[in-house]
């Protein structure tokens, strides 16, 4: 009762004057869905070890904060004022149970998230997004923005159009997609199933394939970086259409079955790994 | 035998249809082989429970009248409607038009041909990016000039990127790596538009 | 098994023509005789009966405004099988993102809701199959299930028919673990 009261309290929207610090607080279970909006500014996400959502914000003049919901769903954000023109920017910092679900939109603002073991779901225009921590499932999409990603993540879906991506980390499922923005994988540890692709942006690869794994690596006009463990057990199909084909990896076998692409066997070629560009070239190597 | 060929004889051996022949060299390699002992062993076990799966299963509820609903509003606009609703979002239609005047004669080439290949693989694309562009259209108001700029700067990469797969498909029509590329480039521009889509509803 | 071997002959269907020439009372003659089969690859392509639903609506539409071009080259079955998975694959990977994405978590139960089937082998190999990560799920169904060849399923998924391959074996050995666990 006490906390139906409370959160009653909070659902109304905080009208604030000036750009004006605030701080709400909530009761949370250790799994909350959390649904944070904060147009213009930044948003950082913090996983801590308490059962309760803090929010500190820096909200601009005009703008309110909201926030409202229950132990197990959370909505907040800030609401520009009536004015015309662009956002102004504010400031939201929340403090979140580790286990939360978070859900973060925005335009212009940066996103960072960092210790949730949770689900992770960030989306933006051309704010850029960080994430750090051992998130259950991680999407992280921008039309402009690049992402920079650490840490591990069961199923990880990666988005931009223009801007670039980096993940350095492990990834069972890893999906990854830009229009014209580079991606630069590290990867600790064999993955399961990957998809990379672009249409401009290069691509660079560095990491294992488990047995019986499938990595698509992809791209239509740029130059594709295969780096693997020395260790790796794959079967290479090599699909460049006009760009030069490079193998570096001192094992690798080359064949060319009737009406296959170039392959290249690594051990028993176990896993399998598909590698196609319409323009650019391809470079296969061992890892240092 | 490797690993590999041992792999594309299992299906046939577990169903008895493999020739005695490669049924024995497959044998031998099996019998040396870990990796391709677990595979025969799983292929063998799940052969019968996978038969005896259900194959169909009803809906738990009636599906029909709502599918008949959506039929009647679906198919009233004929594809003069569309191609007129296509003029007008020529800003951001460049490669569209072009399509649906293409599809008229799609039955009529032959199979082998590059351009079908083509076609095969653009089919059902063309009405979904319609559809999603005149839901942008609407939204439009509502996006930012930044955000239109930077939607139709990356949907301009990638409508280039699809001429060109296209081009090389007609070429070589039997290429499946050229038939993923120009797939690829379809769905891009999909699921650009709809991430333009959600954002023009969400923000 | 498989949807190859089904030809049913139904180009030469009257009921098919009159739909095809707009009649929505023979599409639903259509309808109500393939729903079954369309719904079970739905739900095991989806692993969400919810959105089995939503994406069986999706194909009977899809159908609807694509039936001018069946040309019975192949079984009517045929063709909207494939137009099914077509539908299912494209949905997934253009729309990954949409806030369903957080009921997105294993819940083989989900599965189970609002289905009618016997006890026994098939629910424990059904939930198993549901908890496949997404990729492999959708190769063992069409391969295994469905009866797609590794070359169909390269073109539908847009993957290269190696990783089909691998995929299915993936697929295989994580099925039978959890079988005879």
């Amino acid at each position: 009762m006490r906390h139906a009261l409370l959160l009653l309290l909070l659902a109304v929207p905080v009208p604030l004057a000036a750009q004006q610090s605030v701080e709400r607080g909530a009761a949370a279970a250790p799994t909350v869905s959390i649904r944070a909006y904060n147009l213009a500014g930044s948003i950082r996400v913090i996983g801590w070890d308490r059962d309760s959502v803090h929010v500190g914000a820096s909200v601009a003049r005009g703008s309110r904060l909201y926030f409202g919901g229950s132990r197990t769903a959370l909505k907040l954000g800030v609401e520009a004022g009536a004015s015309s023109g662009a956002t102004p920017p504010s400031e939201l910092i929340l403090h979140v149970p580790k286990g939360a679900r978070v859900w973060l939109k925005s335009a212009t603002a940066g996103a960072d998230v960092e210790g949730i073991d949770g689900e992770v779901d960030v989306s933006t225009v051309s704010g850029n997004i960080q994430v750090r921590g051992d998130p259950s499932l991680l999407a992280a999409e921008s039309m402009e923005g690049s992402l920079d990603i650490g840490g591990s993540a069961s199923v990880l879906r990666l988005k931009s159009a223009g801007g670039s991506i980096n993940f350095k980390g492990f990834a069972g499922d890893l999906t990854v997609s830009t229009v014209s923005g580079n991606i630069q994988l590290n990867v600790s540890g064999p993955v399961a199933t990957g998809r990379v692709e672009s249409v401009t942006g290069r691509i660079a690869w560095a990491g294992a394939v488990g047995a019986v794994g499938s990595l698509d690596l992809q791209t239509h006009g740029a130059h594709i970086q295969l780096a693997l463990p020395r260790s790796q057990d794959a079967e290479i199909d090599v699909s460049a259409f006009s760009g030069k084909v490079i193998n570096g990896f001192p094992s690798a076998r080359r064949s060319a079955p009737p009406g296959k692409p170039v392959r290249y066997l690594l051990g028993d070629g176990s896993a399998h790994i598909a590698v196609r560009s319409l323009k650019g070239g391809v470079t296969i190597s061992a890892e240092q | 035998m490797t690993c590999e060929s041992a792999r594309n004889l299992i299906d046939s051996y577990v169903a008895g249809t493999l020739a005695a022949r490669d049924a024995l060299a497959l044998e031998e390699h099996v019998a040396v082989c870990a990796e391709c002992t677990i595979d025969l062993a799983a292929a063998g076990s799940l052969a019968g429970p996978v038969r005896a799966l259900p194959r169909r299963m009803d809906p738990p509820g009636d599906l029909w009248p709502a599918v008949r609903q959506r039929l009647v509003r679906k198919r009233t606009p004929g594809w003069g409607a569309l191609a007129a609703a296509a003029v007008l979002l020529i800003a951001l239609t460049s490669v569209v038009t072009a399509l649906l005047l293409d599809r008229r004669d799609a039955t009529t080439a032959s199979l082998a041909s590059g351009a079908a290949a083509v076609r095969m693989v653009e089919a059902g694309y063309v009405e979904q990016a319609l559809e999603l562009e005149a839901a942008l259209e609407q939204g439009r108001e509502r996006l930012a000039p930044e955000t239109i700029t930077i939607v139709e700067r990356n949907l301009d990469v990638i409508a280039k990127a699809i001429a060109e797969s296209r081009a090389a498909l007609e070429q070589d029509p039997a290429n499946q790596d050229l038939r993923i590329l120009l797939r690829t480039g379809h769905e891009q521009r999909v699921a650009l538009l709809e991430q333009a889509v959600r954002l023009s509803r969400e923000l | 098994m498989g949807v190859h071997e089904i030809a049913s002959g139904m180009n030469a269907d009257p009921g098919l023509l009159a739909a095809q020439a707009g009649d929505p009372d023979a599409f639903g003659t259509l309808y109500h005789a393939h729903v079954g089969r369309i719904f079970a690859l739905c739900l095991r392509l989806a692993g969400d009966s919810r959105r089995a639903e939503e994406l069986t609506q999706d194909v009977f539409v899809r159908a609807w405004e694509r039936l001018s071009s069946f040309r019975g080259e192949s079984a009517f079955t045929t063709w909207l099988h494939r137009l099914a998975v077509n539908v299912v694959l494209t949905d997934r990977r253009t729309a990954w993102r949409r806030s369903r994405r957080f009921e997105l978590t294993d819940d083989p139960a989900a599965f189970e809701r609002g289905v009618d089937r016997s006890e026994g082998v098939e629910l424990d190999l059904e939930a198993a199959i549901s908890r496949l990560p997404e990729g492999a799920r959708t190769v063992f169904v069409l391969h295994d299930v469905e009866g797609f060849t590794h070359d169909e399923i390269a073109d539908m998924a847009r993957i290269a028919a190696g990783t089909s391959r691998a995929q299915l074996f993936r697929a295989r050995r994580l099925l039978r673990g959890w079988l005879e666990r």
